[in-house]
């Protein structure tokens, strides 16, 4: 229990971290001292400076509002999609149980990173960099719901078939009410635990994205773009001041699993 | 006609009809991005206009001439890489079999030991393969190829590190629902040893379960095999499929494509049929 | 670091019996696209080619002068209209068929075939039709254009000699080395040509190496960290970053070839087909806008920051590196934030709260692409985009993938400006012939003009012409000198700095005399040797 204090206390203060940045960082994010360039960590740069002399310290503030805020956005948005064709495919069974699993098969395998391409090469050219990260992170979301699509249909007909529901079922219930009132609040934890699942997801997913050049845009930090310097084979050897936003990443990410971790036990 | 016979004509269409769909769909996705039919060498600067022309001449056809020819059995010719695309998938599909077969066993060995850890060997050591799982889980699989390769692993090593986690995660969940099942309760008050209660009460009846797991895990694994191999340079499905992303190469990534979306509808169909219908 | 000019290891591999044997492990970047000598198109294909293939002249790379190779002497008659060609003896390709004028002859006329159309022939085709070929006997052979050709020597440094007799036909070579292995998407394996012509000082049969062995590696990093391990010997292209750090690590392993002859460049979109409102174009055709922006960008951080120290500050599309055609009278620009409001001033712009207007009142903001995944281009984009908000100028920058980037430059023109490098260029101003010409596709900021727009790219049309069609050195250097000149002032081009060619040298390879010319480590591959060769795969 007292980890579980500690991991929603962490997150709570990244939540802070993200939206107050304007507040806490010392320097603008994009603000290049050219002649502090790749500083170590010191008085006026606590986590030293990038190559352009842009503050490192601010620059993580700043990501974490955009990876953050946004991947939760993407995770809600995912679980939503996922809780609706579970339930669907559950309650119905049948042919639409089998249209929608289908469905989802092909979510799982055709390639979307060719829509998120299309999309981003759409967008006019002069689209704010957080607009276009923002519709990045709804692309992930509207298509990142397919694998917990099965497993919320699966805890779904776990508990249509409980005693609860039968009773439900025979004492009149209608099927709206039986969804609203009776099943969704039995598949609270799972769904808690799916938004728990999809949010490190997302984040890893837009920092894959980064690597591979589809993510965010200069001067945008976010926890993706930060991580591309440690891919660098002896980067962090010779700078090991640049590990400081993986660590961050790391540890919350953490905090989200162990949370994500009671709230499955708990279910 | 009689139900049996429509039921599994029903079942053999369902996948048939998702894979159909999945390729149409993945060969629009492609013919309508931008930069399909384009070749990288259009930006040298030496090359002239007519030569440009040659370029790109074959490189502008339709999704469905590619379907059609591979309805007629031929693969095509990948134009980003210059070579059939049969002789391509042969070449390479060795090479991700490999691949994904190392990393399957190395990873499912892990979450083998761990469970055996958390369950049966020392209980109280269970934040161990908690915390690696969770710290595996929290980093990209980019970085986890970079490292793994650095490491002088081979590729199948980085498949491994992102699947295990979350075999040893799902298989830990698993086992730990039926934990708390009347029969298992009953076992532990009959005095059985810990060996008999983890072999006979707890994996015996989660084995669909597990079952479905493993099918999953074929999935995962190709799911994790693309940018490990496009990292790590590894000549296989996985570094294929991502040169022909960046080529935006029809003739390859539709074959590519049919054979995921087979892959993952067969897959989840073991797991259902191993379950029962209770899960996938 | 090691610094060129590396005349040691040469020096000893004339005085000293170099010991043969060896395989020499590097990278390629992909893939080959053909390996038909004839139908390079690629870069991977053009290093296969390069070590496999024999030439009747070569360039070489540290002096840059022609020197003779299977013609073992040269005339040019009526002003570049005549090239005549004495052969070597007793030459064989590496399948043992004899070589002789009938298999130049041959070469030269698949060439020049409209129908094959191979991609290496493409100026036998257009500027340096061959009217006739003479051949007085067996090894000599004389050529006949229809007008003067310039750099006449320099065109048979690409061209490689096939048989016309063998029965391996295009597999016969006649350079040091022959493939012996393709796995695709792993590796290529060179092997030593039995029949080179080539022999050493004293009398040893050249190359040194039994194989060359060219390993797919995509990945920079891990290409570095593959050399660092001695896996591979050579790394013939390093970024700025790895450079450096090697040069910490290792520093003899480091070799600073200086600057290169690519350039990073910056140009606005001025195409009358451009999807974009027209005021925005009305600010790119403006020469006191172009100039504005040219000097306010500091080039000196570019140099700094980005590049780590290793690349020059550019004043036009040539770099240093060609020695003959830089104009060394015009220096780069130096940022001037002042000077360039002035100029915008003067050009009818105006400020109002730190942004500025055009003569309409229009803040002034433009989108700028480049291609994603390459970490000195995105910081290149991140300074320029600072430097120009000291303008008051807002800067969007756009990274798309490359198939994207160039549907917008070369069939959409949906953009407004682009950062990218004229790379992929030779020596030769022949080479730079499509970016200059307004009527080229590959015209960055106003391509396939029915006309010239302006009177100074009318200019650059003449003067391109001009040296295209002079044999004489001097006339040449003089229209490429105005070119640099019209540019500078025009700035149609903005011209950031040419990156140095940085390269990886394993302490065990000798022989090498690293240019920052292409193939740059292996143009004298035949030279080349190991301190212990080892049999096989290390």
């Amino acid at each position: 229990m007292r980890l579980r204090s500690a991991a929603a206390l962490l997150l709570i203060l990244l939540l802070i971290m993200a939206v107050g940045a304007d507040w806490i960082a010392p320097h603008p994010y994009q603000q290049q001292n050219r002649d502090e360039a790749r500083q170590s960590p010191g008085a006026s740069h606590w986590l030293g400076s990038d190559d352009l002399g842009r503050d490192l310290w601010s620059r993580l503030l700043y990501g974490t509002r955009v990876s953050l805020l946004l991947a939760a956005a993407a995770a809600l948005l995912a679980t939503l999609i996922a809780a609706a064709a579970g339930v669907t495919a559950a309650y119905c069974g049948g042919c639409t149980d089998r249209l929608l699993m289908s469905v989802t098969d092909l979510f799982l395998s055709v390639p979307w990173l060719f829509l998120l391409l299309t999309a981003r090469a759409l967008l006019p050219l002069n689209t704010p960099p957080w607009e276009s990260v923002a519709i990045t992170f709804l692309l992930l979301g509207l298509f990142g719901w397919a694998g917990a699509a099965r497993l919320v249909r699966a805890a779904a007909r776990a508990r249509l078939a409980s005693p609860f529901a039968l009773q439900a079922h025979a004492a009149g219930v209608s099927p709206a009410r039986l969804l609203a009132f009776h099943l969704l609040p039995n598949l609270a934890p799972v769904l808690e635990a799916q938004f728990l699942l999809a949010l490190p997801a997302f984040l890893l997913g837009e920092a894959n994205l980064g690597m591979l050049g589809l993510g965010v845009s200069e001067p945008l930090p976010s926890w993706g773009n930060l991580l591309v310097g440690l891919t660098t084979p002896g980067a962090v050897a010779e700078s090991p001041w640049l590990i400081a936003p993986s660590v961050v990443v790391l540890v919350s990410l953490l905090a989200m699993h162990e949370l994500c971790g009671r709230s499955r036990k708990s279910i | 006609m009689n139900f049996r016979v429509r039921a599994v004509l029903a079942g053999l269409a369902i996948p048939f009809v998702t894979i159909a769909a999945a390729v149409l769909l993945a060969s629009l996705l492609v013919w309508l991005s931008p930069g399909y039919g384009i070749d990288e060498r259009e930006a040298d600067p030496t090359i002239s206009d007519q030569a440009l022309a040659r370029l790109t001449a074959n490189r502008r056809g339709g999704p469905f001439t590619v379907v059609r020819k591979m309805l007629h059995g031929d693969l095509g010719y990948s134009m980003a890489l210059d070579a059939p695309v049969a002789d391509l998938i042969a070449e390479r599909g060795a090479v991700t079999l490999g691949s994904v077969s190392g990393g399957l066993a190395m990873a499912w060995s892990g979450a083998v030991l761990g469970v055996l850890l958390v369950f049966w060997l020392a209980p109280c050591a269970r934040l161990l393969p908690d915390l690696l799982a969770a710290v595996l889980l929290a980093v990209p699989t980019a970085l986890v190829s970079v490292a793994a390769f650095l490491a002088g692993a081979p590729v199948s090593a980085a498949i491994a590190l992102a699947l295990f986690p979350r075999l040893y995660l799902f298989a830990r969940n698993i086992l730990r629902s039926m934990e708390n099942q009347p029969h298992v309760l009953h076992a532990r008050a009959h005095g059985l040893s810990p060996r008999r209660v983890f072999e006979h009460a707890l994996v015996r009846p989660a084995l669909p379960e597990l079952a479905a797991l493993a099918a999953v895990s074929i999935r995962m694994a190709l799911g994790a095999v693309i940018p490990a191999e496009a990292i790590c340079d590894s000549p296989g499905l996985g570094q294929l499929a991502w040169k022909a992303t960046l080529g935006r190469d029809l003739a390859l990534l539709v074959p590519l494509t049919l054979l995921m979306t087979g892959i993952t509808v067969f897959a989840n169909t073991l797991s259902g049929i191993s379950t029962g219908g209770r899960a996938g | 670091m090691r610094k060129v000019p590396l005349l040691a290891p040469a020096l000893c591999a004339l005085l000293v019996a170099a010991p043969r044997g060896g395989e020499l492990h590097l990278c390629l970047r992909g893939d080959p696209k053909s390996l038909d000598p004839l139908m390079v198109t690629d870069e991977p294909s053009e290093v296969i080619r390069y070590l496999t293939s024999g030439v009747l002249l070569r360039l070489n790379r540290r002096t840059q002068q022609i020197e003779p190779e299977l013609a073992s002497a040269w005339k040019v008659d009526d002003a570049g209209r005549r090239i005549t060609f004495r052969l070597r003896p007793n030459v064989r390709f590496s399948d043992g068929t004899p070589f002789d004028a009938a298999d130049v002859e041959y070469t030269l006329k698949r060439l020049a075939d409209p129908v094959l159309a191979p991609p290496a022939g493409e100026v036998f085709r257009t500027a340096a039709k061959i009217q006739r070929f003479r051949r007085p006997n067996p090894l000599e052979i004389s050529l006949e254009f229809a007008a003067p050709v310039s750099a006449l020597e320099l065109l048979f440094d690409e061209v490689p000699l096939l048989s016309s007799r063998s029965p391996v036909k295009e597999k016969a070579v006649l350079g040091p080395f022959r493939l012996a292995q393709y796995r695709r998407g792993v590796s290529l394996r060179l092997e030593r040509n039995p029949n080179y012509w080539k022999l050493d000082s004293s009398a040893t049969r050249l190359p040194y190496l039994d194989a060359i062995v060219l390993e797919i590696q995509l990945n920079r990093d891990i290409e570095l960290t593959r050399f660092r391990r001695g896996e591979l010997q050579l790394i013939s292209n390093l970024d700025a970053d790895n450079f450096d750090r090697l040069r910490r690590q290792a520093p003899g392993e480091a070799v600073d070839a200086g600057a290169s002859l690519e350039s990073e460049m910056l140009w606005f979109n001025q195409s009358t087909a451009a999807p974009i409102a027209e005021y925005r174009k009305a600010w790119f055709r403006s020469q006191a806008f172009r100039r504005a922006i040219s000097e306010a960008i500091s080039r000196k951080d570019i140099v700094r920051l980005v590049f780590r120290g290793l690349a020059v500050e550019a004043s036009g599309p040539f770099s240093p590196a060609a020695k003959f055609w830089y104009n060394s009278r015009l220096s780069p620009p130096e940022q001037d934030t002042d000077s360039a409001r002035r100029r915008l001033a003067a050009g009818g712009f105006r400020w109002r709260d730190g942004y500025l207007l055009d003569p309409g009142g229009r803040a002034v903001e433009f989108s700028l692409i480049t291609n994603s995944g390459n970490r000195n281009r995105a910081r290149i984009a991140a300074l320029v985009q600072e430097d120009l908000a000291k303008l008051g100028v807002k800067v969007n920058v756009t990274a798309l993938d490359f198939p994207a980037l160039i549907e917008r430059l070369n069939h959409t023109h949906d953009y407004e400006a682009c950062l990218l490098s004229l790379s992929g260029i030779d020596l030769d101003p022949n080479d730079q012939m499509n970016v200059w010409l307004s009527s080229s596709s590959h015209h960055p900021w106003n391509p396939r003009q029915a006309k010239p727009a302006t009177p100074w790219e009318a200019d650059i049309d003449r003067l391109m012409r001009e040296q295209a069609a002079s044999y004489d050195p001097q006339v040449r250097r003089g229209a490429i000198g105005r070119l640099q000149e019209i540019v500078r002032e025009q700035a149609p081009v903005i011209f950031l700095v040419h990156p140095h060619a940085l390269m990886a040298v394993g302490s065990a390879v000798h022989g090498l005399e690293p240019s920052s010319l292409k193939p740059r480590l292996l143009w004298n591959a035949e030279r080349l040797y190991l301190e212990q060769p080892v049999a096989g795969k290390r």
